[in-house]
């Protein structure tokens, strides 16, 4: 008899143990990566949350194209991957999770443009639900918004980079305003430097100077970048607070603008092992190949116009690597370290890298 | 509240009031001891959770006094009132589990679908009612089986969940990956039940006329979370067994 208890509590005890289901269907319904079957070099892998996929392109014509998409595990996507489009109109995709419950709707087009000439005229609201920001119409564009509007939990009545009607020429330019921070994701941000980037962003909670990735892939058609033009004001403001969030007495901030090209390895862009430059070392890696920078942003009350060359330090030479261009326009020059000042305001209109062909 | 003071009030005189002299001798008074060892956990393990990384028992001493009545050779009743700590620690990895965190230090709260590892620790203090009836298997073994009544009043639900990331507010939206392991916790000790009410079989074993030890199981039928707690997207329940010996007055 006490055989039979003791293989009774025992039973018992493995009762607790539940058994590890089978995986529940995914509810994930992103475009992991979109590209085309005749255009290789043109893949990107859109950023999570965002909806919306541009293509630029110089070559007028590229209308038709034939699609080749990867979604999320088990989603399916319509029209599917592989079935030809006219991109020079903006195709609506919808992808629709494993477990048919998420649904996710992108448009997606090839724009003809010229990608390195920006007038800041035409912007939009991202995100998704609550957190809504502005972003430029130009999608090779990014800002550290949503980080902003995710930090604070979307109550941002002005993010740090939006639009203004004082504009050189157009209707919009960019302002860029340096706004007192706090705690957030448990770490110190004395401030939210105010940042607009040709790249790409996305939260990296353990190192946020990595959030950023700057740079566009620079394809050999587009030429060698010459000049770097545009028109800015600057205001630093007060008080200016270092990466402690101590104010430092007498420091006047400055703003960034800059336009610099790197070197990638061959064919890395839009794959996992993508290169991109980050806070940390946009200005120093031994990546770079090419700098066009403002030396000194301090105090311009009225428009004013800049053309700089780029200084290069070594040739291009596509036989051996890509390149990817980029431009940084920021409030604060050291707001990637959180060094800056409350209020300090960088308006930027009419941006072109020009380029003379190779 | 008021059940738990009258059942208390019903064991402690049960003895004196209703009992006569002669059924005394058919009394047993008891003091109990031991420890809890078990899980809160969702009855069937959720389809969220992929993996089981590792589970730990907290210290949950189990001290109180029992009432036995002899009804006749084979069969007893019993009830008593007990401090009964019940509580575990488990590390798993979920996939797609709906929930709410607080990101640590600055207090802002993100709702939506973690993949990634998860840690929780579950804590309850109880004072415990059970009601038990007894049969006599032999000279030394007794099959016991019954039902017991809850009152918890201290509770704790906390965790924190890393190395993953983070869907929000829904899974279209931003993507937001929680590497270390203090980036991001929860918290929903306020939002446990005050009651647990559930069933309990076990059997001891006669040592000898004063010591007895036992092993008893029980398995609550209410869940711990409250039922509008929307972030924890599951029942809990708690499912301990109890080894302890119990000491014949």
């Amino acid at each position: 008899m006490s055989k039979y208890i003791v293989v009774l509590l025992l039973v018992l005890m493995f009762s607790m143990i539940g058994c590890i289901k089978d995986a529940p269907k995914n509810i994930e319904a992103d475009i992991l990566s979109f590209g085309f079957k005749e255009k290789p070099d043109m893949c990107v892998m859109p950023d999570k949350g965002l909806s919306k996929i541009v293509f630029e392109t110089k070559e007028p014509g590229t209308g038709m194209l034939t699609p080749d998409i990867t979604v999320s595990e088990g989603a399916t996507i319509d029209p599917k991957s592989g079935v030809p489009q006219d991109f020079n109109n903006t195709v609506l995709y919808t992808v629709t999770s494993e477990n048919r419950l998420w649904m996710h709707e992108y448009t997606v087009q090839v724009k003809v443009v010229n990608p390195l000439v920006c007038s800041f005229d035409e912007w939009e609201s991202a995100g998704a639900g609550t957190i809504q920001y502005p972003v430029l119409n130009d999608y090779s564009w990014s800002s550290a918004n949503p980080g902003v509007g995710t930090a604070r939990a979307g109550k941002v009545t002005d993010y740090p980079a939006r639009p203004t009607a004082d504009a050189y020429r157009g209707t919009h330019a960019a302002l860029l305003e340096t706004q007192r921070g706090g705690r957030y994701f448990n770490v110190l941000v004395p401030i939210f430097p105010a940042s607009l980037f040709r790249g790409k962003f996305s939260i990296d909670l353990s190192n946020f100077a990595k959030s950023v990735k700057f740079g566009q892939p620079h394809s050999m058609d587009l030429g060698r970048p010459v000049l770097f033009s545009g028109y800015f004001k600057y205001k630093a403001g007060s008080p200016f607070y270092d990466e402690n969030d101590n104010i430092v007495p007498g420091r006047v901030d400055e703003g960034a603008v800059y336009s610099v090209l790197f070197k990638t390895a061959k064919g890395v862009a839009g794959t996992e092992k993508d290169e991109f430059l980050d806070g940390t070392n946009i200005l120093t890696s031994d990546k770079i190949v090419a700098i066009a920078k403002i030396e000194h942003c301090t105090d311009t009350p009225e428009y004013t116009h800049f053309e700089i060359p780029f200084v290069y330090k070594e040739e291009i030479n596509y036989d051996l690597f890509d390149y990817k261009l980029t431009v940084v326009l920021a409030s604060s020059r050291e707001g990637d370290f959180y060094r800056g000042a409350v209020g300090s305001t960088l308006t930027v209109d009419e941006v072109e890298v020009v380029c003379v062909d190779f | 509240m008021k059940f738990v003071i009258y059942i208390i009030v019903t064991v402690l005189f049960a003895g004196q009031f209703t009992v006569s002299a002669k059924n005394k001798e058919r009394l047993e008074h008891l003091i109990v001891a031991g420890m809890n060892i078990g899980a809160t956990s969702p009855g069937n393990i959720p389809p969220e959770v992929r993996k089981v990384t590792a589970w730990y028992p907290y210290s949950s001493f189990q001290l109180g006094y029992n009432i036995v009545y002899n009804m006749n050779d084979r069969w007893a009743a019993g009830s008593g009132i007990t401090m009964d700590n019940k509580g575990m620690g488990v590390i798993n990895e979920v996939k797609h589990l709906y929930t709410e965190v607080r990101l640590e230090a600055d207090g802002n709260y993100l709702i939506g679908y973690f993949s990634g590892k998860n840690k929780t620790d579950v804590k309850m203090a109880y004072i415990t009612i059970p009601f038990f009836l007894r049969y006599r298997l032999g000279k030394q073994w007794r099959l016991l089986s019954g039902m017991y009544a809850s009152y918890a009043h201290s509770t704790s639900f906390s965790g924190s969940v890393w190395d993953g990331y983070l869907r929000t507010p829904d899974p279209t939206g931003l993507e937001i990956s929680i590497v270390n392991r203090e980036d991001a916790t929860f918290d929903f000790g306020n939002d446990m039940r005050n009651f647990d009410f559930g069933l309990s079989i076990g059997g001891e074993y006669r040592i000898n006329s004063r010591f007895k030890v036992s092993g008893i199981f029980s398995r609550g039928l209410t869940s711990v979370l409250k039922r509008d707690l929307k972030f924890v997207p599951f029942n809990m329940y708690n499912m301990y067994m109890m080894f302890g010996i119990a000491y014949l007055l």
